[in-house]
């Protein structure tokens, strides 16, 4: 078992949904790891989503996923030691900006980026949890150019037939219209829909769907997706927060409105794949393991 | 001021126009259909992972037995009072069973203090419900404590809390509950011809109604996974409500090759026919009426009174049922002696024969009459019962079972009008002046919850 001796703590990293987030050195092996703090509460005792992260990462064993090394207890709060990345999608993002211009990636770069998200997703549904809150900030990266999910802060377990979950999950500009609608029951869809906001804005170096608020969030996607009605998404009218009056909108040709925005080649299958992860009606919506045995990943699969 | 209160009314508002609205259930089942859809592709990865994951939370039963201060008769009060409590908090299914197990495994690692073995059962329901439960529904420290009379401070909770946490590694959450093993056995199933023309809803609740019974039991508890359970409790509820739907009577063993399960089957249908319910049972499944009144419990008792049980296991498959009739299987089976039901006519013959049974030396033990009414039975009942010769005996352990040195005691539950508690019923070990298993009236005359349909 760990002591909290063991570590140095060392600059601050950034705040998570529940806990702070430093880094650490481990002083008897020499390295480096992400110390997560979590607060006691004297109220609630163990928070919920400390629980829910200790027990789905200690259970999540896999190279796309960031390890959860072990948990710490001193007087009034837990450390969780998790694996060292050096970076996250966000920021190293960010650090591409030129003046005001974002860039986008290398198209092989974006390609490894998701195929590595969708395998660390796939491992979490065949492991009947849903991350629910993806996006570059959580996603993490490190000079190899690996990249892990971390951050299970609002990850759960589900069963087969799910219970309804809270409806405020993801972080808005990666949310699914059909929670933007309210549904409750959301299940593996939810995080698909989040694939394929990040997969664009790896491309473009901008987010896809950057609203402010619900209501713009689903206006923003109908303007690209285009408005769902009950022949093409059966059942959408009875979600609480359809709106019926809404106007209406056409597809956009999406290959074209991202090729606009990247200098790299924006080939069909890549925007086949971006269709099938962005589908509003999440029935329709890939699952990672299709996702992952798509023809724009061939090269991977093939070998 | 007034006009951010007036927002947080408005915002309120809206909520609850959401949720009544996400309530629909054209809503709810369009979004479970989806769900399903969505998992289709995982189910079979998904219960190959819970079924590993079993194999790693699975508890010892040497260990529990090798526990000084308390033992298998505590357990049973301790389950009981932890079932009540979750019926009055209005958790999710999951969490009972989750709780269960955390009890159980906590047990097998850590020498429990039987003044103690209380708190443990409300942490693990406190963790199981931080896991499984949505947030609002998490009961607060307070409502643990006031569930235990105060009996523990608010640090022994949150020591225990922690004790709990790192006694299990950190993951007490990841042991696979029952039903969800029943979830992903009904689904795969669904279209099988075996479950034509059955409610799928009535089916899973049967499916639950056994396993939350069969976790009362410690040898189905510690020597079967809960995928073992699971399965045979789907057994069994789809023939009974078979039989009860369309009068077709199938014996579960015609079905089953295999041995273990029918073993398994068997030990839970021994722990319906004992009658001998938890109080907790009764007041989640009864309330304050007799068996009779709830439609799928009595078809599970219906079908086991119907059936022969096979003897003690494995030894013998028993030939096919249909030729049975109802008094002759009574009468060679001394465990099936139950039944205030309908259909149960026949029982008090079997009191000649309970002595030909070399594993029921004990079932003289507890006169009739010493068998406390638990607190949610009306003084009616209890006193037609009464009336009825043997309805109430306690039954033996079956001697398959390896510590059967002395029958497990009736759960022991002051009654409504006296406020005692039945010594007869004591075990010698928790003698000690604790009494805070039982649990104190109030705890009924609060609890609304009634026959809970999962409709």
């Amino acid at each position: 078992m760990a002591s909290s001796s063991q570590f140095k703590q060392l600059e601050k990293l950034g705040n998570g949904t529940y806990a702070t987030v430093y880094k650490g050195l481990n002083k008897t092996t020499g390295v480096y790891v992400a110390l997560k703090e979590v607060k006691l509460d004297s109220e609630e005792g163990t928070p919920s989503t400390a629980v829910r992260e200790i027990s789905l990462m200690k259970e999540l064993k896999h190279e796309n996923i960031v390890r959860l090394y072990d948990v710490i207890h001193t007087e009034n709060k837990l450390t969780l030691v998790f694996e060292f990345m050096d970076n996250d999608l966000k920021k190293y993002m960010d650090s591409r900006i030129v003046g005001n211009t974002p860039y986008g990636f290398e198209m092989s770069l974006v390609k490894y980026f998701e195929w590595q998200l969708l395998q660390g997703v796939a491992f979490c549904h065949e492991n009947r949890i849903l991350h629910r809150d993806l996006k570059p900030q959580n996603l993490l990266i490190n000079n190899k150019g690996q990249l892990k999910l971390g951050d299970f802060g609002l990850a759960r377990a589900f069963g087969i037939p799910v219970n309804t979950f809270s409806s405020e999950v993801v972080t808005l500009w990666y949310r699914a219209p059909d929670v933007l609608m309210g549904s409750r029951t959301y299940s593996t869809s939810i995080d698909i829909w989040s694939c394929g906001c990040i997969l664009a804005e790896m491309i473009t170096g901008r987010p896809l769907f950057p609203g402010t608020n619900d209501e713009e969030q689903l206006k923003l996607i109908f303007e690209t997706m285009g408005t769902s009605s009950e022949r093409t998404w059966p059942g959408i009218s009875n979600l609480p927060k359809y709106n019926a009056q809404q106007p209406q909108h056409l597809p956009k040709d999406l290959g074209a409105l991202l090729q606009t925005q990247t200098r790299e080649k924006m080939d069909l299958a890549l925007v086949d794949l971006l269709y099938g992860l962005l589908q509003l009606n999440p029935d329709r919506r890939l699952s990672a393991k299709q996702a992952l045995n798509h023809p724009w990943f061939a090269e991977y699969y093939q070998h | 001021m007034s006009s951010s209160s007036n927002l947080a009314n408005m915002a309120n508002v809206r909520r609850s126009v959401w949720n009544s609205r996400a309530a629909h259930p054209h809503v709810v089942q369009m979004e479970l259909l989806a769900h399903q859809l969505a998992c289709q592709d995982y189910s079979v990865d998904i219960l190959r992972h819970l079924i590993d994951l079993e194999q790693t939370t699975r508890p010892c039963l040497a260990s529990f037995q090798a526990q000084p201060e308390i033992n298998t008769h505590m357990r049973s009060l301790i389950f009981d009072f932890a079932m009540c409590c979750h019926t009055r908090l209005a958790l999710s299914s999951s969490t009972l069973f989750l709780c269960f197990s955390i009890i159980d495994r906590y047990c097998s690692c850590i020498v429990v203090k039987s003044s103690t073995y209380q708190l443990v059962a409300l942490c693990g329901l406190w963790l199981a419900s931080k896991y499984t439960d949505k947030k609002p529904r998490v009961p607060s420290l307070r409502a643990l404590q006031n569930l235990c009379c105060s009996q523990y401070s608010r640090a022994q909770f949150q020591e225990m809390e922690l004790h709990i946490l790192k006694a299990l590694n950190w993951t007490p959450c990841n042991a696979p509950p029952h039903d969800a093993f029943v979830d992903i056995l009904l689904k795969n199933k669904i279209s099988s011809l075996s479950y034509r023309g059955l409610n799928i809803n009535d089916l899973k609740y049967a499916s639950c109604v056994l396993c939350e019974l069969a976790s009362f039991d410690h040898e189905l508890a510690f020597d079967c996974n809960a995928s073992a359970v699971a399965l045979a409790a789907v057994t069994v509820a789809t023939h009974a409500l078979r039989l009860s739907v369309d009068g077709e009577l199938l014996h579960y063993s015609a079905m089953l090759k295999d041995v273990n399960l029918q073993r398994v089957c068997s030990l839970v249908l021994r722990k319906l026919r004992t009658r001998n319910f938890p109080s907790s049972f009764k007041l989640k499944y009864l309330g304050q009426n007799p068996v009779d009144s709830n439609p799928i419990l009595k078809s599970l008792i219906q079908y086991d009174l119907t059936i022969s049980p096979p003897p003690p296991p494995p030894t013998l498959v028993p030939s096919g049922p249909s030729s049975f009739g109802q008094g002759s299987v009574n009468v060679l089976s001394p465990r099936s002696q139950n039944g205030d039901s309908p259909g149960s006519h026949a029982s008090p013959v079997m009191y000649t024969a309970r002595s030909s049974n070399g594993g029921s030396s004990h079932s003289f033990r507890y006169p009739l009459t010493h068998v406390p009414p638990t607190p949610s039975t009306p003084s009616t009942m209890s006193l037609r019962n009464h009336a009825k010769l043997g309805t109430y005996m306690k039954t033996p352990q079956s001697s398959a079972s390896p510590n059967t040195s002395k029958p497990v005691a009736p759960i022991s539950c002051a009654t409504k009008s006296n406020g005692v508690v039945s010594s007869t019923a004591m075990p010698r070990r928790s003698d000690s002046k604790r009494n805070s298993a039982y649990m104190d009236m109030d705890f009924f005359d609060m609890a609304e919850v009634a026959c809970k349909r999962s409709r």
